[in-house]
């Protein structure tokens, strides 16, 4: 019934793989979940977590950022999209993971993580709010793709404005000969081609099918 | 298509080829060395380093841990930098192509207009050429560009004037060397029955003086009066001559505005009521030229002033000049000028405006003859007041290279 793929552009096994609809076990697979008081919640399986390409991308200091997204029908059949954020970023000095899940209802939580064991406990336990009340038919059909996006908004603005400075003031330096930067025609060009290129987009992603299970009340 | 085209497309093609192989190289390295794993493994331990730091001096630990967030934000960005290298290194080789190609196609668009214009002006340039073998005068037909094509355009008009000005020559000198053979005949003609007659006129009043001793007087008297008619026909036989037997010049090099000076010096009170003035100049005016003929010929206009003066005091002005390859001297008058009716031909033998006996309508042939004998030409500008001869020498460093 439920089929895990999972894309990587660098990772050419995990690509053959999922080309050839290698099976996965059973339980990795994401549960969607629909309670009795109408809320539906997901919770994730542990292998996106678990690869080795993730492993590195949490431990670099950066905050990686999940985005799931759920695509099921309703009642009278028409699409329905659900959608939910975790942002993980691994403190370099503290040695802890904070995150921040941000549910299909907008609320946003914080908590922090001492180790990447408790982490990959949390992630694979930790139910996610998708939507209240489910929009979703009950035992409906529903697609989640969760991307990995290496690093923040903030983070891409701040590499984009350092990138930006440091070119502009050597080639001012360059042009000058001393020190004072002063705006050059090709300054306009390079913010242009770094915020093309300095640009977040997600570097892996997981897709599954799966069915919307009746959740076991609180 | 041209070969020429073709090879414009591979030549674009190939720069652009070892444009973008040659900056992707640089691109690879640049970018590498943004984001090698060596800078990013030291970056790392240096924020060990600063953690360990902190913990075994704790008393400085704020700024230990101050340091450790600047090298932390460096690390940062350098891990985007390493994730995002291979998009910006595209997008900074994709802008520079597309720079270069943008360059390179204005060149070749600029490069096919002018080669285009340039095959039309040179399709201009052959029938330039063709009109020239052909004899026809040709005006620069390529505008004003000093280009090598507009060069070469003005090079073509300017040999086209030449011939021009030497075949205008030509005709003058042929035709006043036809006037010339024309004279020393009618002089030859004339010269020889008038010795005859004069000797026969003195053998048969010698004999009538002997017939008759008492008509002596009225003998001596149609003797005189016979004697002057035949001095008066051996004037005219000597015009003729020096007409039909001018010498070819004897061409020294001479300052024609010192030589003018020094005319109207010298020839100061030569004319009663015709003031000489000579004017300064410009340049050097250095000519190949005979200085009696050209004596004479400034005698010869100078006498045609004074006589068109009509008695009024005159004024003639003498003036030379260098102007690019020549040189030109003005000889100016203020008198009654030149009549229309007789300009087309002035320098034609026996054109004159005086009355019939007063001038045989030489003088001015002479003047002409004697300038085409120096490469040069005599001309009629036209003036304000009076009359003005323009005498055109080729200047004396050109001629002798």
């Amino acid at each position: 019934m439920a089929s895990t793929q999972v894309t990587c552009r660098s990772a050419a096994i995990a690509c053959l793989l999922a080309v050839l609809g290698a099976a996965a076990p059973r339980g990795d697979v994401p549960h969607v979940l629909a309670r009795p008081d109408g809320a539906i919640l997901i919770r994730l399986p542990a292998s996106p977590l678990t690869g080795d390409r993730v492993k590195t991308q949490l431990r670099s200091g950066l905050t990686t950022a999940f985005v799931l997204l759920t695509k099921g029908r309703d009642s009278e059949d028409h699409e329905r999209k659900l959608g939910a954020r975790v942002e993980i970023r691994y403190e370099l000095w503290d040695e802890n993971y904070i995150v921040a899940v941000i549910d299909g209802t907008g609320r946003r939580e914080s908590r922090t993580i001492d180790s990447y064991a408790h982490l990959v406990d949390w992630w694979s336990h930790a139910p996610i709010l998708l939507g209240a009340p489910s929009p979703l038919r009950q035992s409906g059909a529903v697609a989640v793709t969760l991307e990995m996006v290496p690093f923040s908004p903030e983070e891409e603005a701040d590499t984009q404005r350092w990138l930006a400075h440091s070119l502009n003031t050597s080639s001012s330096r360059a042009a000058s000969g001393q020190g004072a930067a002063s705006p050059q025609p090709s300054e306009g060009l390079l913010d242009i081609i770094i915020g093309t290129a300095i640009h977040r987009q997600a570097i892996l992603s997981f897709h599954w099918d799966v069915r919307v299970e009746a959740s076991p009340p609180k | 298509m041209k070969t020429r085209t073709i090879s414009l497309i591979l030549a674009v093609v190939v720069t652009l080829t070892g444009f973008a192989w040659f900056f992707r190289q640089l691109s690879f390295v640049s970018v590498g060395l943004a984001a090698n794993s060596e800078v990013q493994a030291a970056l790392r331990r240096s924020l060990s380093d600063q953690k360990s730091l902190a913990r075994s001096d704790p008393s400085h630990a704020a700024v230990y841990r101050q340091r450790f967030e600047e090298v932390r934000l460096l690390l940062t960005r350098m891990e985007i930098l390493s994730l995002t290298g291979r998009k910006l290194t595209s997008a900074l080789e994709g802008t520079l192509l597309a720079l270069v190609a943008l360059v390179i196609a204005s060149g070749s668009i600029i490069y096919l207009i002018e080669h285009r214009r340039r095959e039309q002006r040179l399709v201009q340039l052959r029938e330039s050429l063709m009109a020239l073998s052909r004899g026809e005068p040709v005006a620069s037909p390529l505008g004003k560009r000093r280009d090598l094509i507009g060069r070469i355009s003005l090079m073509i008009e300017s040999t086209s004037n030449a011939i021009d000005r030497d075949r205008r020559r030509m005709r003058s000198l042929e035709h006043l060397s036809s006037w010339q053979e024309a004279a020393r005949r009618h002089a030859h003609e004339i010269r020889t029955p008038l010795t005859a007659a004069r000797m026969e006129v003195a053998r048969l009043l010698s004999w009538a003086g002997q017939q008759l001793p008492a008509e002596q007087a009225a003998l001596a008297s149609a003797q005189a009066s016979i004697f002057e008619e035949l001095e008066r026909l051996r004037a005219f036989t000597t015009a003729f001559t020096s007409f039909a037997m001018l010498s070819p010049p004897r061409l020294v090099p001479l300052d024609l505005a010192r030589f003018l000076e020094d005319f109207a010096g010298t020839f100061a009170s030569a004319w009663p009521g015709l003031r000489l003035e000579s004017q300064q100049g410009g340049g050097r005016c250095e000519v190949m030229m005979d200085a009696n003929l050209m004596r004479q010929l400034l005698v010869n206009l100078a006498n045609n002033s004074a006589q068109a003066s009509d008695g009024r005091t005159g004024l003639l002005r003498l003036r030379a000049w260098r102007e690019g390859k020549q040189v030109l001297a003005d000889v100016a008058d203020d008198g009654p000028g030149i009549p229309a009716s007789v300009r087309d031909r002035l320098f034609e033998p026996y054109t004159t405006t005086r009355q019939i006996g007063e001038g045989m309508g030489l003088g001015l042939s002479i003047c002409k003859k004697i300038m085409l004998d120096h490469g040069g030409d005599l001309d009629l500008v036209s003036s304000e007041r009076g009359a003005t001869f323009r005498l055109t020498f080729p200047a004396g460093d050109e001629l002798r290279g």
